[in-house]
């Protein structure tokens, strides 16, 4: 949780412009440009000409920004290594690299979730409604209301209409 | 813990939604203050394992983009979580994708599925339960136009006339009619052109079991009734075979326009509680 990230070897080169995102906590965090630039959200700021030497990220705490900004380094390493490696090796790389990423506890899953939709991270919010995806698959109605702690408001001849209707995914 | 969900929700008003970028962080912005001190609190609680409702967290449309990863089945079983999921759970949006990966590389389409109005939830579940009736009606035998062959057990005679057993043209077709005949296509080599006349026979035991159930030409051998993977008919005896022609570009879909799959008891039982209810397989405009 430095107050400025440590540039690691990143295959755009050190002279490439920087950004520094502030986070909600007021931390600061220098980025490479196109590791910004993965946030369509940020992407956008700049087109409109936002381009200050710092961008506030008011809905973001420091320590989720620091995971979103892992998770933008290393794809923007790992699109340059598809260009230059081909496909099929870095797509089982990202495929290895999300999975382990992704590996984290629930409330951090709920706040990234919400980062990478407040920053318009097409991949990121793919990966993280996945996790939450496969929380619920597989999983029977009461199951899933103890696991968000949902309150069944339906009445019993609702919940059997229902059943009724789709007894097929109730076999 | 009251009041960790109500300070969850509140930050989830905060955030800016997809499509809102630039203009929620200029939003946002005056809001900055209040918003710093609350995203210090949120991130003080790190660490509690206590998951929440994540419709009520994150609002429709990324429950929408959760719901929409999951297969079919576990989706409909989501429906019942409560009235809230179902009505994301419902959305035509997810079904209609679901459909079309359904109805992908099936022989025909049912005719309950397509009416207008309905659904894509609806359209769905339709096409499971139709898909799985073994029970042939007089709109399928209708609607599908049908391949005639003869089986290897057939005496050489029919077998010598059947020009995909000698390779020398396509297979015979066959036509049912609403009427109760049945026809050939002109030229025909086994068609004798006499008067053909077909029965579909059901019988039922008890609470709406099927105890036989086949279909019969004139006075000849009764073919049993099967359906394949691909919601294909299957008509057979042991000297002949019918199979239905895929024809799922069909407009309006084939086959009976009503659900079948209930046991007769257990049908009636149904309409009457739909009527009641005045909702369900239709979607509300």
């Amino acid at each position: 949780m430095a107050s400025s990230s440590s540039s690691l070897p990143s295959p755009s080169s050190s002279s490439s412009k920087k950004f520094i995102l502030r986070s909600s906590d007021g931390k600061h965090f220098e980025v490479d440009e196109a590791v910004a630039l993965q946030s369509e959200m940020i992407k956008q700021m700049v087109e409109d000409g936002f381009g200050g030497d710092v961008i506030p990220l008011l809905n973001v705490s420091s320590i989720v920004l620091s995971k979103v900004i892992d998770y933008c380094k290393k794809h923007v390493e790992l699109d340059f290594k598809k260009k230059m490696d081909g496909d099929n090796e870095a797509h089982e790389e990202i495929k290895n690299w999300d999975s382990e990423y992704i590996n984290v506890g629930v409330d951090e899953l709920y706040h990234l979730i919400m980062a990478a939709n407040y920053l318009h991270i097409k991949g990121l919010l793919d990966l993280t409604c996945q996790k939450v995806a496969d929380i619920i698959k597989g999983k029977q109605p009461e199951q899933i209301r103890k696991i968000f702690n949902i309150e069944n408001d339906f009445t019993p001849e609702e919940e059997q209409e229902i059943r009724k209707e789709h007894s097929w995914a109730f076999e | 813990m009251e009041g960790t969900v109500m300070k969850r929700e509140m930050s989830v008003a905060d955030y800016g939604g997809l499509n809102g970028g630039g203009r929620a962080m200029e939003r946002n912005e005056k809001r900055g203050k209040r918003l710093r001190e609350e995203q210090h609190e949120e991130v003080e609680r790190e660490g509690s394992e206590l998951l929440q409702d994540p419709l009520v967290v994150f609002g429709s449309d990324i429950m929408l983009m959760i719901l929409s990863r999951l297969d079919a089945r576990s989706l409909a079983v989501s429906l019942l979580v409560s009235r809230g999921w179902h009505s994301v759970a419902s959305s035509n949006s997810i079904w209609s994708s679901k459909c079309k990966e359904l109805w992908q590389g099936k022989a025909h389409i049912p005719r309950l599925s397509q009416v207008q109005g309905i659904s894509k939830l609806a359209a769905y579940s339709f096409s499971v339960m139709d898909g799985k009736r073994n029970r042939i009606m007089k709109e399928d035998l209708c609607d599908h136009v049908w391949e005639f062959r003869f089986k290897k057990e057939a005496p050489e005679y029919w077998r010598n006339l059947d020009p995909s057993w000698k390779g020398t043209g396509p297979p015979m077709h066959r036509y049912f009619h609403p009427n109760g005949t049945q026809t050939a296509d002109p030229g025909d080599p086994v068609w004798g052109g006499h008067e053909c006349s077909y029965s579909v026979v059901t019988s039922f035991v008890g609470e709406g079991r099927i105890r036989e159930h086949y279909v019969r030409i004139n006075r000849w051998p009764q073919m049993s009734v099967s359906r394949k993977q691909d919601w294909s008919w299957e008509l057979a005896n042991h000297l002949f075979c019918y199979t239905s022609i895929p024809d799922p570009e069909k407009e309006g879909g084939t086959g009976p326009l009503l659900p079948v799959w209930y046991s007769k008891t257990d049908f009636s039982g149904h309409c009457s509680t739909r009527r009641k209810t005045g909702e369900g397989f239709v979607s509300k405009p």
